[in-house]
């Protein structure tokens, strides 16, 4: 079969390259139900973006869910004792709930999952992929890194914990240096903790000069551990598109390590979330493995870079209701060979692009 | 170009003296006649001025980089932007508030009135105190004096209002002042921009004030 790839959509050609890219580096498509049981997501409710999640009762009287997520159940497929390094990667339909409105969304949605004896090699790989993936939509793009490890060392340094540390990180999400240093002060950290905190919020730049500073923030033993991680990581991938940006804080009870966030200069927001989550395995019993993985959000990419599709020029073929329906094939699969997209009808005025009137006999333009 | 969403009203032109202060006018403004777009190309800022509540929609749907919208409404709307700055104006309370005199009765879902249902909800979620809410959108204060509420969750300023009407603030939520929102991709790709306007507004001392 010979398909032309100029009458795919910018979405359909971008999934058949990821494909081709994910493959590349020795991933497998990993197919799977849109159903979940519900209690995969009762268990792991912080891992999602989203508590509101579409459940119903299966006839078998089992809650399940339309899955608002994918790695949870990837992970939950890993075989916990396999030794092997499980590369898969999925172009899959997600279920949630949108922002500011009271209903739920369809978000097609592709990614990969590397799960098993992980090395710095894979992460680096990983943050390679992503960098392809969003290359691929827009050459115009930035990888944002961050490292939990350097924030959770930088929180530990300035004496904060529970409640607090949750005030602080959810002020470092909004990158807001006041809330911050208010919520550090009320908190009863000192001065230069406080003021060392509101900072954090503000690092962010390109990869090298970024990591310099931050630096400054932290000189602990569990901090220069996590930034020279993330140097090593960072090293091989195209430094002149990569940040540095401490506010990527995914949750700390699943993920650890380096996390990073793509961005596009024509969607308003994040398109490709990512990160290590060896918490996540070891909170399903997997220990000992550790894990990266990132997902493309494919809705926003479509409104920013979605064009409009060269469609085949049209033609319809008119006939006699009572008319030989070999004759009528004939004439459609003449026209359709010429290159055109051919429509059959009875109905006079139901013409679309050139009339094929076999009604006569004739054609007319 | 930085696309900068102001707040149209009394709190966009103190926010817009601000910005002028700090080395970013625009010829005309604020506010002089009904135009909705104001463009300074030698300082490179484009200004658009919005209701005050659907400035962060702008800003977070990237139709503007930069914004200036009350925590109010950032709270309430949960809006997905960057809070870069405390700009130190448009100072208030959001706050409950009741009749003079006014005692809760626990044995009964206590009825809200306000346009804050988010904040409400929330609010009373942390204490575990069943609610109704009533929203509404202007006059808040009257809920309470004409029995269609307990209490209202609204803005309090210098509780002028509350008192003419033989209100009194039961207990204050949060504290609100205008910041500056900014986009999250046009941080990336403006960084520049949007950081010589931070340091800007900061040199002018607007942090705080």
């Amino acid at each position: 079969m010979n398909i032309d790839l100029s009458t795919l959509s910018a979405a359909e050609r971008l999934t058949l390259f990821l494909r081709a890219l994910y493959e590349s580096r020795g991933y497998c498509l990993f197919s799977m139900n849109r159903l979940e049981e519900y209690s995969l997501y009762v268990e792991n409710m912080n891992f999602l973006q989203s508590r509101d999640i579409i459940v119903f009762s299966d006839l078998d009287g089992r809650l399940m869910a339309l899955k608002p997520d994918i790695t949870l159940s990837i992970a939950k497929s890993i075989n916990g004792d396999s030794a092997s390094l499980e590369k898969l990667y999925y172009h899959e339909n997600v279920f949630r709930a949108a922002p500011h409105a009271r209903e739920y969304r369809e978000i097609p949605q592709t990614g990969l999952e590397c799960i098993g004896a992980v090395t710095d090699y894979d992460l680096a790989e990983t943050l390679y992929l992503a960098q392809r993936t969003l290359g691929a939509i827009d050459e115009n793009y930035v990888l944002d890194v961050s490292h939990l490890g350097f924030v959770s060392a930088v929180m530990e340094a300035a004496g904060a914990d529970g409640a607090l540390c949750e005030k602080l990180l959810s002020a470092l999400r909004r990158k807001a240096p006041h809330e911050l240093e208010r919520a550090a002060k009320k908190g009863g950290l000192s001065g230069e903790a406080s003021e060392k905190l509101a900072r954090l919020a503000a690092v962010s730049g390109d990869f090298e000069s970024t990591l310099a500073e931050a630096e400054t923030l932290c000189s602990g033993r569990k901090a220069k551990a996590a930034l020279k991680a993330l140097h090593n990581i960072c090293a091989p991938l195209d430094q002149t598109r990569l940040r540095l940006d401490f506010s990527i804080v995914s949750d700390m009870q699943y993920y650890n390590g380096v996390v990073f966030q793509g961005y596009v200069q024509k969607v308003p927001n994040p398109v490709l979330f990512g990160g290590q989550y060896d918490l996540l395995l070891e909170k399903m019993g997997k220990t000992g493995k550790k894990a990266v993985g990132f997902a493309l959000y494919l809705d926003g990419i479509g409104r920013g870079y979605g064009e409009p599709r060269a469609l085949p020029p049209r033609a319809t073929v008119l006939y006699d209701e009572g008319e030989d329906p070999g004759r009528v094939f004939a004439a459609v699969n003449a026209e359709a060979a010429k290159g055109l997209s051919v429509r059959a009808v009875t109905d006079p005025n139901d013409i679309l692009g050139t009339l094929i009137d076999i009604r006569k006999g004739e054609k007319n333009a | 170009m930085l696309n900068i969403a102001l707040p149209k009203g009394r709190l966009g032109s103190t926010v817009y003296a601000i910005f002028a202060a700090a080395g970013y006018p625009a010829l005309g403004m604020p506010e002089t006649d009904r135009k909705l777009v104001y463009e300074n190309a030698e300082c490179g800022v484009k200004y658009f001025l919005v209701k005050p509540s659907d400035v962060a929609t702008y800003v977070e749907r990237g139709a503007a980089d930069v914004g200036v919208a009350g925590s109010d409404v950032l709270f309430e709307q949960g809006s997905a932007v960057y809070e870069l700055m405390d700009l130190g104006v448009g100072r208030c309370r959001v706050a409950v508030a009741a009749k003079n005199g006014f005692a809760d009765d626990p044995s009964a879902p206590l009825r809200v009135a306000t346009k804050y249902v988010n904040t409400a909800r929330d609010y009373y979620k942390k204490l575990n105190r069943e609610i109704e809410l009533i929203e509404l959108h202007g006059s808040i204060e009257l809920a309470p004096i004409l029995g269609l509420s307990d209490v209202i969750v609204d803005i309090v300023e210098t509780g002028g209002t509350l008192k003419e009407n033989d209100l009194s603030i039961v207990r204050v939520i949060r504290e609100v002042s205008a910041r500056l929102i900014a986009n999250k991709t046009s941080y990336r790709f403006k960084q520049g921009e949007i950081a010589a306007l931070v340091k800007n507004l900061e040199s002018r001392g607007g942090e705080g004030k």
